[in-house]
This record gives structure tokens, sequence and C-alpha cells, in this order.
């Protein structure tokens, strides 16, 4: 019998292995995989074309190869993603897809193309001023310029379909995404940081209709649970990523929930709604013309820290966690912007720099006690 | 009798405090966290104030090592700690400099007490006691004698790199260069001075300002800190065993509400 926690622990387990998660989808739907780099690339192009899109998003923290390409003080998941596939990690991929949505990306694609030569480079360039009509056209010559790049590297295994086929099936992918993060808030004690963490990250490592599935018998189980009350601080976490399992073991030590996020590597991969009318096209194009609050993206307003009251009043939270991604100057340029919006709604603020991975966290933890002892004891 | 225990990471200090709140007896061991400094701090603490474990009615752990000791009622932040030890001897105070072993911490309080933002290092140990450590073996000088080097220093270098161990090549480069170690000793404890005003102009500084920790054992950095942030630094008592005095003052105010709550 299917039961939630064996649920749980299938997807846990997938997003904490990820070799093995994609090993185990390349075998299950034998379509090639082809990787997406952070942080937003039309999947669904990558999905219509017969591949299986794999989330690149690091995940090691001792570098020696990428060193040649990338300083020390260079963003710890674009260190990592080179290194990987310098060190022949990425072989299976028939084509990684890099979008230039921040400068060191701009440079990872070029160093990518050089330093791994066996894992074709397709360059997704996204408009930077997108509030304009021809940032929607530029999108549309990118997506048939994808395609065409996709089709170079498509081997019979490819199983092609309709780009309106594989973007109805990323639809019900959002749509169910979106109920399970609006449905966390009342188990937050069933689902902790990392487990939320970790059913989310498995999205990058599987057919995602095949996630998707396991996700509404998650959902159903789940919803079938009585609600429950928690005790403890409500954080909203914010940034690029919170992969550092350490600190999400900290948070839940310090009986601390994650209520819901704006992270580019989870809850703003599906939250942003898709338009109603237009082609497919074009409504894949306005999903990225639309996307906002993510640091990288060029936004006259910056809505984030609005967004991220909005949010934690919308979801009770105690707290916003400002998960800086060390040296990402996208996200320190943000933050003070963000610091007075929240300051001016009255939502604390915590502001943790740290790399991807963290191996130690008896500093943070002093950070964010400290935080929970002044703000919110 | 009321225990504060503050486990560094290059110390542990220890302060029993009586039923009126007054010293008891008040530890310093330099060993730190991992080590028999605990114990011996104790043992010593426990000595001096003629009593012994069994005569604790509430025991707060603070510091670096704080979730390694198993026998305290609670533990807190060492954050919180110094604003209450600090508070317990000067009700004036409202900014907190602590220059610990591995930390640097800027803490601002209200004008009731509470700590109202802190920032803390959180890129290397520039700025910290493990930066001054370094500098003392790279200058040949013993830790406590530090001070004393760079107040005879009339020409200080300045000393650019923020990292430690940038810095320590820096150091080498003027040494190799002819400087005499005493403007060198003078320029590290600048830079050091230098480096936490900017992390103390993030929360704000008002005065009463009250450095603690091991590094304000060392009057050069509390005089050239002084002179940064054109204010007057206190040092109140044994500013090493400021956390720990916190924590003592926390055990006994826990310690008397629980009393109350029968």
């Amino acid at each position: 019998m299917t039961t939630l926690q064996t649920m749980i622990d299938q997807l846990c387990a997938a997003g904490a292995n990820p070799q093995a998660a994609i090993q185990n989808s390349l075998q299950e739907t034998g379509k090639p995989a082809v990787g997406c780099f952070p942080l937003f690339v039309p999947e669904e192009l990558v999905y219509a074309a017969g591949f299986l899109p794999v989330g690149l998003w690091g995940g090691i923290s001792t570098f020696q190869k990428s060193n040649q390409y990338i300083q020390s003080f260079a963003c710890s998941i674009m260190r990592a993603n080179l290194e990987l596939g310098m060190s022949g990690t990425y072989d299976f991929l028939k084509a990684a897809l890099i979008p230039s949505q921040c400068d060191t990306l701009k440079c990872v694609c070029e160093n990518f193309k050089v330093a791994v030569p066996k894992v074709p480079v397709i360059g997704v360039t996204i408009p930077q001023n997108r509030t304009i009509q021809a940032a929607h056209g530029q999108l549309l010559d990118e997506f048939d310029y994808l395609s065409q790049a996709l089709a170079k590297v498509q081997t019979p295994d490819c199983q092609s379909m309709p780009l309106e086929e594989a973007f109805a099936i990323y639809e019900d992918y959002r749509a169910v995404m979106m109920d399970f993060v609006d449905t966390v808030p009342d188990y937050l004690n069933t689902i902790t940081p990392k487990v939320r963490h970790l059913i989310l990250k498995a999205a990058w490592f599987m057919d995602k209709k095949v996630y998707t599935e396991k996700m509404r018998t998650l959902l159903s189980l789940l919803k079938a649970q009585p609600k429950e009350a928690f005790s403890g601080k409500k954080f909203l976490v914010t940034g690029i990523m919170l992969d550092a399992l350490p600190v999400l073991d900290l948070l839940e030590e310090l009986h601390v929930a994650v209520v819901d996020d704006l992270l580019c590597h989870e809850s703003m991969q599906f939250r942003t709604p898709t338009r109603e009318t237009g082609t497919v096209e074009s409504k894949l194009a306005y999903r990225f013309l639309d996307l906002k609050g993510a640091s990288p993206l060029y936004e006259p307003k910056k809505p984030r820290g609005s967004q991220l009251a909005q949010l934690a009043k919308a979801r009770g939270a105690d707290a916003v966690y400002f998960c800086l991604m060390k040296f990402c100057d996208p996200e320190a340029f943000d933050y003070p912007l963000v610091k007075k919006d929240l300051d001016a709604a009255g939502v604390p603020l915590l502001s943790v720099e740290h790399d991807q991975l963290v191996e130690s966290t008896q500093q943070l933890r002093t950070r964010i006690q400290g935080f929970l002892e002044i703000n919110l004891s | 009798m009321y225990l504060g225990l503050d486990i560094g990471s290059s110390s542990s200090k220890v302060v029993l405090l009586g039923e009126g709140g007054e010293i008891l007896a008040a530890q310093v061991v330099n060993l730190g966290t991992g080590t028999k400094g605990v114990g011996q701090a104790l043992e010593a603490a426990y000595a001096q104030a003629g009593a012994g474990p069994d005569q604790v009615a509430y025991a707060v752990v603070t510091g670096y090592g704080r979730m390694t000791y198993q026998g305290a009622d609670k533990q807190i932040t060492e954050i919180s700690c110094h604003a209450k030890g600090v508070r317990h001897l000067s009700p004036e105070a409202r900014t907190i400099v602590d220059v610990g072993g591995q930390d640097t911490k800027v803490i601002r309080l209200n004008p009731q007490g509470g700590v109202e933002n802190f920032v803390m290092n959180d890129k290397c140990a520039a700025g910290t006691g493990r930066f001054l450590e370094v500098m003392a073996r790279v200058l040949d000088c013993p830790i406590q004698s530090l001070a004393q080097l760079a107040r005879a220093g009339e020409a200080p270098v300045s000393i650019s790199n923020l990292c430690t161990v940038f810095a320590e090549s820096e150091v080498i480069s003027h040494l190799a260069a002819g400087v005499s170690q005493a403007n060198v000793a003078a320029g590290a404890i600048h830079s050091i001075a230098t480096r936490i005003v900017g992390m103390a102009g993030r929360v704000g500084v008002e005065p009463q300002v009250v450095m603690t920790g091991g590094g304000a054992l060392n009057g050069a950095l509390v005089d050239a800190l002084s002179r940064s942030l054109e204010q007057p630094v206190q040092v109140l008592g044994n500013p090493q065993a400021m956390g720990a005095l916190g924590a003592a003052v926390f055990a006994r105010e826990f310690a008397q509400k629980r009393a109350a709550q029968g």
C-alpha cells in the first residue's frame, strides 16, 4: 500500500541522490537527457524535442579543475557545474542549455564550450529588458533557434511531441506544484524544511509527467491527514537556492518551518501564472516576461520586497530568511531594496550569506538562533 | 547558586552568581570547545566559590561550543548573553563590540537593554581574535605583549588585505622591507579597528560603547577602536567572561521565574 511516508521517502531520496534519480529516469523513460542550467530555461522545448530535461544546479563543494576558468570568489553553483562537467559527470548529456541571466552565467556559457567539449552548449538568450514588446518577439525567435539547436542533437531515442502537448504537461506540473506549495503550511510538522526542499528538488531529476503523478498521489495522501498545529516559527525563504541540508536541518532543530519560498531553484520555477490567451509559443514567452522577483532579472521597480511582504502576510510567516548566495552580486544588490520594503511592512528579515553547500553551521546557528531570540521570542 | 558557562572557540569561561546576584566566582581557561578547558574552568570556579555542582540551581550555557555541553538547563546565544552581562554592569550601554576568538560581533541595544540588532563577521577570520593570534605569531610576539608592541609604533603601516591569510603575507612583506615590528603591529591593530567600524556602521553606533571578549584585553585595540569610532570605548570588569556573566544572570532570572510559577 502506498502511504504518505512512502511517497515522501521516495521523492526525498530522488532529491537527495541526483545521479541515482537521473539514472532511474533515463532507464524508465528511455529518453536521452539535456541539462538545464540555472536560472530559468524553456524546459518545455527540451521536453517537446523528446529529451529528459535535467537540472544542473551544482552540488559539490570541492573544486580543482574548474579553478582554471572561474575564480574562487565566484558563484559556487557555476564553479560546481563546470567542475562536474570537466570531471565527466555530465558526459551522458546530449547538450546543456545555459541561459544568460547573470554575468557569471554569460562567462560560464563560453567557458563550458571549451572546458567540456563532450557536452554541446546551447546558449539561451533571454532579453534583458522584458518590459518592451520587442522582448516578446525576440523570445519567439529564440525559441525557434533553440528548437533547431535541440533538433541537431536529437537521437533516435528521442520521443518528440508537439509543443502544445509538452506545454500542457508542464501546466499540469505547475498547477500540482502550486497546490503543494499552498498545502504545505497546513502540514509543517510532516513537511519539514528539508523534506519540502528535497521534494521540490526531485523535480529537476525526474520526467515531469512521472514526477507530477507522484506529487498528485503525495498531495492526496497529505490532504487526507488532519491539518497540523505548528508551535514553532515560520520562515519565508528567498534567494537563488537553499540547498544546504545542514542549514535545513538546523532550521528544523531550532523549530523553524519553511512556510513558502521565493527561491529561483524552487517555487519561482512554477509560480508565475500562465497567460490565458495566445499561441503556446507566446504563452511560453510570457512565462519569462512575466517573471517577477528574481534578482538577476531586470525589473525597473524591483517588486521583490513587496512580493515577499505580501507573501509573508498571506502565509502567516514570522520572518523572511534571505539566503544570500556568496559572491552573487545580483542578490547582494537586491538585499537593501528588499530590506527597505520589509522594514516598512514590519516583517523581520534575516540575511544569511553562504555558499551552496555548507559544512559547518556553528556560526549560522548563532546567527539564526540570535535572530530568533531577538525578534521572535 | 547560578551557573553561566561560555564555551568559546579558544577559551572557556565560567561565572557563578549567588542568590543576590553577587559574583561568587569568575574563571577563564584559555582552552576552547572540544578541549579539557570546560572541565578545568568549572573546577576552578567551584573551588573559588567553595561550592560544588550540586548547589547549582540553574545553568545556562552559551558560546561557540554551547551545543556540546549537556549539563545546562538552557542554551542561549552569546549575542543575548553578552548583552545581558554588559547591561548587568552598565545600564547605560547601547553598543557592544565583542571580539572573540572566532567571531566578532557588534550588538546594538535598545534603551531597555534588549538586543535591537546585531552583525557578525561571516566571511573569514579578519577582525577576530584569530587575526590577532596570527599577527602575534608572525611578529614573534606573545599575544599578551602585542598591545605594548603596537603602542610603540609611531608610523603604523597600512594593511589593506581583509583576508587574514593575505594580511599575513602583507605583514611578512612589510617586515622584509625593513618596517619595524612596532609599526607593523600598530598597523595590524588599526586594520582590525577599521574592519570593526565597518561592521558597526551596519547596525549604527550609539554611546555608551562597551568592548567585550578576549580582544578587549588588548588595550591598543580598545584605543584604536575608540579613535576610529571617535568616542570612548569602555571595558567593564572581566571582558572575556562577559558572556558567562550574562549566562549566569539569565540562569538566575529563569530560576526565579520557575520558582514564581511554582
